[in-house]
């Protein structure tokens, strides 16, 4: 909806300076040119000056201008900046039309200041909120981002409640620690830790061999707590030479949240509902059984040539079991068909409807002094598995107050509630992951549970899947604050030059509780040595940042603006991770670590403090040439030296041609070269400057044991560096734009265990410089605006990406990177010459493979050849309105062993086929594949979202409600809703790792992703 | 009017502001603290000025090490019995553990020509490399603490060097001919830099050999008590005088191993060896999963259980016993056989009653064993007899072995690998003896016939399963050396 563009009042009002001779008044009214609805917050200014306001929340506005005044610039985001002229009227009313891409929005481009966006440097993508959830709703923030931001590579990586999202911008930036990027929200630097609750862990799913929390836990980020319907626009600064401001945590890219926020004038009041459902994309079939098929699964034994006579008598003895089994299974089989109990136990258990529901109520309104934006949210969200799901309740209120004419302070609060409740899938050793277990399940196999409500024992597997969905339990709540709190004092306010101090101030508290529990008689315990396992988790997580800066804003001679500023950033993170686990449990309930004879506990914490020193220097020369230069002095606790302080500096000119005199050609309105260096860091993962003794005890006494790992005392952060070069174009109005960007960004020193030789006990020094590596990339955008008529408008976004990495230095040997099975199945390596994404696996020869790691045979990469998405949008009689996405992901390569579980299981839905006519079946052919079979393409076309709105006429509207409402919106979406890949897992985008930092994924019966439609109605009152 | 600010005063604004900035950053501006582990305590602590309470930790801690390959998802027992044939591990998420490391590609027909050097089950070498680790930390420790005098640092000295030298011993049967790293005494991270290079298989023998040597004599110069306290598993050999017992039945071991057999006998005399005594006398390790940082047994399983990952034994453990032998209480059958990946499950291992039985180091049984098998070696077949038969009564219940029924010092070798085999069944011996004595090369008739007792054979040992005399190479110590030639 138009109305949600509202600008950033609070960061506009630092610019529009009261003008010394005001004289004149003009007013009028700002709308949409789309629906005719008045624009709250557009930016109204006197052409050429700061002089200018904001609209208020009807699209009206008021104005005092110099009496010289002749023409009035209108500009919004996501809509044409117009010119006016008033030199004959004092009011003026416009309609805005809608543009793809705005070169006037205002953009963030430091830590204290904007730019326009046909001033910037670099490409830097902004999503509105109508380009973020304007469509249909994804589940996250981060997923609603995928295919809107060129340069990107967001990845849903699991399809439970609640998603589970990686984000990657530009390539590999470090090969340690979160490859995800930083995020900011209102200013606040953003808890987006991927923390696992242990599900993964030894008592659980044996996943991992690790007892606390592991990569295999099926984690949520806490990105997933941030309600999308809050959010007014998000800015990505994708590489190092747009982020170098942010310094040593901005080497992943940083992503810029900034909320809605209160218009002065009549209070509005919006309403939105939406219901839907939710299906798995896919499900991978099943076959059913034969007697012959029984047999295949089963082979005879053979007897050895000259046998022993007791081979002979075991040989006998084998042939009779497998006979005897054989015939057992043969007869559960009749049974099975005779009673028609032949089921789909991945449709009963993947195969579910989940609902989902949304319900959105905001309020915003204010006067000259103070404004507000109060939100509230619901969202519950059914699993497509029983007894899964995710719930998140949000409050937010955002104030803004002005005290007296020189002080500003905006507040911003917010709190979550969400809950998900996850249940067990991926990969395990336990026989409680669902994917995984049903891979071996025939469907004539006998599950369902008694009149009596107790299950049978599955003889297929660990566990029956069926009790699991029962009786398992794996939530979490999570209970999350965001506090900032903005001041600004203009100290200095003359016409020539002006002086401002800007105060900001954040907490951002998480506390995630979980509860895990397997009960002790489940099939999958009972045998185990201390049956029943229940873990009670407690992880918080505080960040704090406080920053200061003094923005001074001065002109030299007439044509040159400049903006120095200075200013000082501190942070600080705590992390606590405490669980508390039983196993061997008492019978019956409550499922508390209490009730156990064997208890196990730990408790991790972490600090982490960075202190920032900036100075900023930006020089505008008439809008043709704009250069600026930073250099920010980081310092980090993390580093081996916590007080070195490290300098991250950048560079960067644009030239705008068509702002100089001579340029003459009136369809062709930007012609923009620019050029961008900046380098920015990451310091060493927490923990990488210690050499622990880890904890053991025997015999009742403690004692300690070194660590496999040493600490590294003198660690560095590593070091991104970025030279990215572009050319933005517009013709036509604006009607055709295009944003053409080139990078190359080195990642130095990238710190990464430093692999020893494993026979001296150490297995490797926690952090080290171990090499560089490159991404080279091409990005390209480009914005067409084929029609724009009063009653049919269509606007069209191509996005284009590709992005190559190469190791280009390595000081230490080669060594396995990623999270891959082992060569059998694919894994990475970080080598010299290739990307550490390059798949590598078996066959192992010295013949055909002398010269790679390990003779393994060398595969294709994890990382996609490109990633284009199209997005349209069109406007018919103005009242609807129609979008959608589709997004192409071109040959990437997942290592995915589904196949393999459910060919050892002989459940494939093609298992008893013989495609190549060999006369093996398939189900037995393939698992002697080589890594060829498993290192699959993940490719794919996807409709990411697509949807239709309607409007109700108004004269239909006012009939029924007269003027108390004032829009109706009525609306159907969908999410993911056809997919073309030839990948056979359950989706192309699904990882049991989570994200990973080097891209590279595997799949084991990850949770399916699922296909989401919704009903939407919104009410503005 | 107030707000009107004269333009010389803007130095003077300037550095108001600038106080203001700083003073709303916090304390101090350009500082910050340096953070402490806060959740362990460091190598540096100890290396210097331990006290007393930090060298009775490091004991501690050395002591558990060599639980560590044991209690781990690729335990050495697990990987050891697959590849000596001894248990099938049917886990029914893991099907590597039956294809892969029987040498089999999936259900198919064709075999695995190389081991993973990463895979899973490769990961008890740094648990037994760990064991290394931690000796040589707690003797340097040791050695730069002041609350021990020169008799228990040389006790130490000794402790340390005997548990060194086991962990490269456990190392080279994984191993075998790859042969292990030796030359690793250092400490620092800059003598971790500089590791030795691998040596053979005969050469890492003599390299254990003489690290035992070097700790006996230790041992003998350490006084009367240890400097430290020894868990319960020690019980009977916790000082110095009796530890040497210990240190002497691993260098028996190694003797035997390679074939220096009257060194062999001389290492016995010195040890616990007792043809007439307890068969389970030796120091052990110990477990008591209910303590914090402790474990359980980790091959305890309960019986008949119907698990995600049973331990069964191939049914030829059980034909090719001979009858009556009691030593088949470690491989019952199972009340309903468990189908994993087409494999029946017949039998199960059951060697440890519960998951607080403790694990021998090595054992009297053993030293009997290989007092047998060296006294054929030195041509005392009458010798070798007698302790033959004590393991025949004592352990199996079986009836003595007349010198009629042996024909030559190599029937004498065949009777005492069948023993061993079910005397130490599933306690990582058997591949080592099948290794040493050259009988993987020709699966699957291991040993003929002798009395009563059947010929012993090795399963899935013929096409499509493939027999793997080792462990690869971990990928790490070959990036290892090439990057440092």
């Amino acid at each position: 909806m138009k109305h949600f563009f509202f600008m950033v009042v609070l960061l506009m009002t630092c610019l529009l300076q009261q003008a010394v001779a005001q004289d004149k008044s003009v007013s009028g009214r700002v709308t949409d040119g789309s629906n005719g609805q008045g624009l709250p917050g557009a930016t109204v200014l006197v052409k050429g000056t700061k002089i200018g306001t904001a609209t208020n929340a009807e699209g009206q506005f008021t104005l005092s201008v110099p009496a010289s005044t002749t023409t009035l610039q209108f500009s919004s985001i996501g809509f044409k900046t117009t010119d006016r002229d008033i030199t004959s009227s004092a009011t003026v009313d416009v309609a805005l039309a809608v543009e793809v891409r705005n070169l006037d929005e205002v953009v963030v481009s430091g830590l204290a200041t904007n730019v326009k966006r046909s001033n910037l440097a670099n490409a830097i993508t902004t999503v509105s909120a109508k380009e973020l959830i304007g469509s249909t709703r994804p589940v996250t923030v981060d997923a609603a981002l995928s295919g809107k931001i060129v340069g990107a590579n967001i990845s849903q990586t699991s399809g439970a409640p609640g998603g589970g999202v990686s984000v990657q911008l530009r390539g590999i930036s470090t090969l340690t620690g979160s490859s995800q990027p930083l995020y900011i929200i209102d200013g606040v630097y953003a808890v987006n830790d991927e923390v696992g609750n242990g599900a993964g862990s030894a008592a659980f799913s044996q996943a991992s061999g690790g007892a606390g929390r592991t990569s295999q836990d099926n984690a949520v980020n806490r990105i997933s707590d941030i309600n999308p319907n809050d959010i007014e626009s998000i800015e990505v600064l994708k590489g190092s030479s747009a982020a170098a401001i942010y310094g040593q945590r901005a080497s992943n890219g940083v992503i810029i949240i900034r909320t809605k926020r209160g218009a002065a004038g009549k209070t509005r009041v919006g309403f939105t509902q939406d219901l839907g459902f939710a299906k798995a994309i896919r499900l991978l079939g099943k076959e059913d059984f034969t007697p012959e098929k029984i047999d295949l699964l089963r082979p005879l034994p053979v007897l050895q040539a000259n046998p022993t006579p007791a081979q002979v008598i075991t040989f006998n003895t084998a042939l009779a079991d497998t006979r005897a089994a054989r015939a057992d299974e043969k007869q559960l089989l009749a049974e099975a068909i005779a009673g028609g109990r032949i089921y789909d136990y991945e449709k009963e258990i993947f195969g579910n409807t989940g609902f989902v529901r949304n319900t959105t109520l905001n309020m915003s309104g204010g006067n000259d002094l103070t404004k507000f934006y109060v939100s509230g949210t619901t969202t519950d969200e059914g699993g497509i598995v029983k007894n899964t799901g995710f719930a998140r309740h949000s409050i937010r209120a955002n104030v803004d107050q002005k005290l007296g004419k020189r002080i500003d302070i905006g507040l911003t609060s917010n709190y979550t509630n969400s809950k998900n409740r996850r249940g067990f899938t991926g990969n395990d050793n336990a026989g409680v992951g669902l994917g995984y277990t049903l891979a071996y399940v025939p469907s004539y196999a006998q599950l369902r549970p008694n009149a009596a409500g107790v299950f049978p024992d599955n003889p297929y597997g660990g566990d029956n899947p069926l009790a699991i969905v029962e009786r398992s339990v794996n939530e979490e709540t999570t209970n999350r604050t965001g506090q900032a709190l903005t001041g600004v004092l203009r100290i200095l306010d003359r016409e020539k030059s002006s002086l401002r101090l800007n105060v900001q101030g954040g907490i951002d508290y998480a506390n995630t509780s979980a509860l895990l529990a397997l009960p002790a008689d489940l099939q999958s315990q009972r045998g185990l040595p201390n049956p029943g396992a229940v873990r009670v988790v407690n992880n918080r997580s505080l960040n704090t940042n406080l920053q200061a800066f003094l923005v001074y804003d001065w002109t030299l001679g007439e044509n040159i603006n400049m903006t120095s500023q200075l200013g000082t950033v501190r942070l600080r993170f705590d992390r606590n991770f405490a669980y508390s686990q039983g196993q061997n449990l008492a019978p019956g309930t409550p499922l508390n670590p209490g009730r156990s004879s064997l208890v196990t506990q730990d408790a991790t914490s972490t600090t982490e403090q960075d202190l920032g020193q900036v100075v900023q220097q930006d020089i505008n020369f008439r809008d043709q040439i704009i250069l600026g230069g930073s250099v920010r002095f980081d310092k980090s606790s993390r580093n081996g030296d916590a007080n070195k302080y490290y300098a991250f500096p950048s560079g960067r000119i644009a030239v705008n041609l068509t702002k100089f005199s001579f340029f003459e050609l009136p369809s062709v309105n930007l012609v923009k070269f620019r050029a961008a260096y900046g380098e920015t860091g990451a310091p060493a993962f927490f923990g990488a400057i210690y050499s622990p003794l880890n904890n053991v005890s025997i015999g009742g006494r403690p004692g300690f044991i070194p660590s496999t790992l040493v600490g590294n005392k003198n660690i560095e952060p590593e070091r991104a560096t970025e030279l990215e070069g572009g050319l933005d174009l517009g013709f036509l109005d604006n009607r055709i734009t295009l944003e053409a960007s080139v990078y190359q960004k080195y990642a130095k020193n990238l710190v990464q265990t430093f692999n020893l030789a494993p026979g001296t006990g150490v297995t490797s020094i926690r952090a080290f410089p171990v090499g560089d590596l490159r991404n080279r990339g091409l990005e390209l955008s480009l914005g067409v605006t084929p029609v724009r008529k009063d009653n049919f408008s269509w606007t069209s976004t191509t996005l284009y990406s590709l992005n190559r990495t190469e190791v280009t230095r390595i000081v230490v040997p080669s060594f396995n990177t990623g999270t891959g099975f082992g060569s059998t199945f694919g894994r990475n390596i970080f080598t010299l010459g290739q990307s550490p994404s390059r798949w590598f696996g078996s066959p192992i020869s010295a013949v055909d493979n002398p010269n790679t790691f390990s003779n393994l045979t060398r595969y294709e990469e994890a990382q996609p050849r490109f990633i284009m998405s199209f997005i349209n949008n069109f406007t018919i009689a103005k009242s609807v309105e129609v979008n959608f996405l589709v997004a192409w992901r071109k040959d990437s390569y997942t290592s995915n062993l589904s196949r393999l579980l459910k060919d050892e299981g002989g459940t494939t839905a093609d298992w008893s086929k013989d495609d190549d006519g060999d006369g093996e079946v398939n189900g037995i052919q393939r698992q002697g594949g080589t890594a060829r079979e498993f290192i699959q393409n993940s490719g794919f076309v996807r409709l990411r979202e697509a949807s239709i709105y309607y409007s109700l006429p108004a004269s239909l509207r006012t009939s029924v409600f007269k003027e108390y409402v004032r829009n109706i919106r009525v609306g159907v979406s969908g999410n993911n809703l056809l997919t073309f890949t030839k990948y056979v897992g359950y989706d192309p985008e699904v990882s049991v790792f989570g994200s990973t930092t080097n891209v590279a994924q595997v799949d084991v019966t990850s949770f399916p992703n699922t296909r989401r439609v919704f009903f939407h109605l919104n009410l503005d009152f | 009017m107030l707000t009107t600010i004269n333009f010389r005063s803007q130095p003077l604004l300037l550095t108001g502001a600038l106080a203001a900035l700083f003073s709303v950053t916090g304390c101090n501006l350009t500082e910050i603290e340096p953070v402490l582990d806060p959740n362990n305590a460091i190598i540096e602590s100890v290396l210097t000025n331990a006290s007393q309470a930090q060298i009775n930790a490091l004991a501690v801690g050395l002591e558990a090490s060599l639980r560590l390959g044991h209690a781990n998802n690729s335990s050495h027992n697990r990987v050891l019995g697959t590849l000596g044939r001894e248990v099938t591990v049917q886990a029914a998420t893991e099907s590597r553990w039956y294809y892969e490391l029987q040498g089999r590609r999936g259900a198919t027909q064709l075999p695995v020509i190389v081991l993973d050097d990463a895979a899973f089950y490769n990961g008890q070498y740094t648990d037994f490399a760990r064991v290394g680790r931690a000796a040589r930390v707690f003797r340097a420790s040791a050695a730069g603490s002041p609350v021990l005098d020169a008799a228990q640092k040389r006790g130490i000295d000794g402790f340390t060097r005997t548990y060194e030298a086991l962990s490269k011993l456990h190392l080279l049967n994984l191993q075998g001919e790859n042969g292990i790293r030796v030359g690793l005494d250092g400490v620092t991270v800059d003598e971790l830099l500089k590791p030795g290079k691998f040596v053979g298989s005969p050469e890492a023998l003599t390299n254990i050999r003489q690290q035992l040597d070097q700790a006996n004599t230790d041992l003998a110069a350490a006084g009367a008590a240890f400097g430290f306290p020894l868990s319960g598993g020690f019980a009977g050999f916790n000082t110095p005088a009796t530890f040497i017992r210990f240190n002497r039945a691993l260098a028996a071991r190694v003797s035997l191993y390679q074939g220096d057999f009257a060194g062999t006998l001389t290492a016995l005399n010195a040890s616990f060896y007792d043809r007439a005594g307890s068969l389970t006398l030796g120091p052990k390790m110990i477990f008591s999963p209910t303590t914090a940082n402790d474990v359980g047994n980790p091959y305890f399983q309960a019986s008949n259980a119907l698990l995600s990952s049973l331990v069964s034994v191939p049914d030829n453990f059980v034909t090719e016993a001979e009858p009556g032998d009691q030593r088949l209480a470690k491989a019952p059958r199972r009340t309903t056989p468990q189908v994993v990946g087409a494999i029946t499950g017949t039998y199960e291992a059951q060697v440890f009653p519960s998951q607080t039985s403790p694990l021998d180091i090595i054992r009297n049984e053993e030293l009997i064993l290989i007092a047998a098998e060296a006294r054929v070696g030195t041509n005392d077949l009458a010798g070798s007899l007698l302790d033959i038969n004590a393991i025949r009564t004592r352990a199996g219940n079986l009836a003595v072995l007349p010198a009629a029924s042996l024909s030559g010092a190599a029937a004498y070798r065949d009777e005492i690998l069948a023993q061993r085999r079910y005397s130490l069944f599933y306690e990582g011996h058997y591949l080592v003896d099948l290794r040493r004595l050259n009988k993987l090369s020709a699966p699957p008739v291991v040993s003929p016939a002798i009395g009563a007792r059947p010929a012993q054979t090795l399963a899935y040992s013929t096409t499509p399963y493939k027999l793997f005399p080792n462990l690869q190479r971990p990928a790490a110590e070959k990036a290892w050396d090439i990057a440092n030639p």
